[in-house]
């Protein structure tokens, strides 16, 4: 009976290990013509999530949720789908990839769609700057 | 507390005491009722164990995919599960003494319940500390099956309380933060009555190993 109840331990041990063990998933964002106003991020399959609370304003993301999923994300791909090439655009790009790394040091993907301008000679610089500074992989 | 936190935790614990409700009936029903014998003599206790396993992955795995109903139904098959397993327990202590140990592990989920909600520790630094901490209670209990030291039992329950009482302030935190990264309400509750429940079940069979009064 005793050697059982010992049993009974181990295995609800094992079975709490495998709920504390945190599953990584990947994550995108996206926006839209501007980041500041249009910002919107998918994790796993959940509906998207606007997150316009003044996040690059405050240079921290100030949401949580966000923060925790970054830390959690095994792949973050960031879709500059529809984005203008402006350098208002790139400098608040510039702080929230600062931002998600201080929260992880996982891949981060720049994809890059026909709609971008890619010969465009900021968003090349851009992309030089980035690539150096963050070990960003741009898909085209 | 804001209405959306207040409405988390209200069913956060009232999950968790369903939960604990079911495990705790179940496993004084079947002790109490003649399905015992047919438990120690067939070979249910593994089909028990690997049941509970698989619920507990795929809830881990499959918690931001499947539906909240869905989450519920195998929260509540678990507890019930783990309440067949429970009957050995009923069977081997004091009624009197597990419920005393039941009242104590409530007081001390109670407690660090509190200290997680209100502390203004950032809580996931000490959560990689915390699951080593498991790891290691699992490994040593696998090598004191062969070792049998009785010192080592005790060591590894006292750690063992330790670790639980933390991860309870971690888990209270970690609801209170959307930390689960989960956004549906229902579903945050169930998992988050879940990983409290599992606290609760630890320290309880800890508690019961290191004081609790045997039948004999």
């Amino acid at each position: 009976m005793k050697k059982l109840l010992f049993l009974i331990m181990v295995v609800i041990v094992v079975i709490t290990i495998s709920l504390k063990v945190n599953y990584k998933a990947h994550i995108s964002l996206s926006f839209g013509n501007n980041i500041k106003s249009n910002y919107q991020y998918h994790y796993q399959d959940t509906r998207p999530k606007d997150i316009t609370n003044d996040i690059l304003d405050n240079i921290k993301i100030s949401d949580r949720y966000l923060q925790n999923i970054l830390v959690k994300a095994d792949n973050i791909y960031i879709d500059l789908n529809g984005l203008l090439v402006n350098k208002n655009n790139f400098k608040d790009l510039n702080k929230l990839l600062e931002v998600m790394r201080k929260y992880t040091k996982e891949k981060i993907t720049i994809i890059l769609k026909d709609e971008n301008n890619y010969d465009d000679y900021l968003l090349n610089k851009w992309i030089f700057k980035i690539k150096s500074n963050y070990d960003i992989m741009v898909e085209r | 507390m804001n209405d959306e936190l207040r409405d988390v935790f209200s069913k956060v614990f009232m999950w968790l005491f369903v939960g604990l409700l079911i495990t705790f009936g179940m496993g004084y029903g079947i002790q109490e009722s003649t399905l015992m014998d047919t438990l120690f003599s067939g070979g249910l206790y593994l089909f028990v164990w690997l049941a509970e396993i698989v619920i507990a992955i795929v809830l881990a795995v499959r918690i931001r995919k499947i539906k909240p109903l869905t989450a519920t139904i195998l929260y509540l098959f678990y507890t019930a599960l783990t309440g067949i397993t429970f009957a050995t327990i009923f069977a081997y202590f004091e009624l009197g003494s597990i419920m005393i140990i039941f009242g104590v592990t409530a007081l001390i989920m109670l407690l660090f319940g509190l200290v997680g909600y209100f502390t203004k520790i950032d809580l996931t630094k000490i959560s990689t500390f915390l699951f080593m901490g498991i790891l290691a209670i699992i490994i040593m209990s696998v090598v004191n099956i062969f070792i049998g030291s009785e010192t080592l039992d005790l060591g590894l329950c006292i750690i063992g309380i330790i670790i639980f009482m933390a991860y309870i302030a971690f888990d209270i935190q970690a609801i209170k933060r959307k930390l689960y990264g989960i956004e549906n309400q229902d579903s945050l509750a169930i998992y988050g009555a879940f990983q409290l429940y599992l606290d609760f079940v630890n320290i309880f069979l800890d508690l019961l190993s290191l004081f609790g009064n045997s039948r004999d």
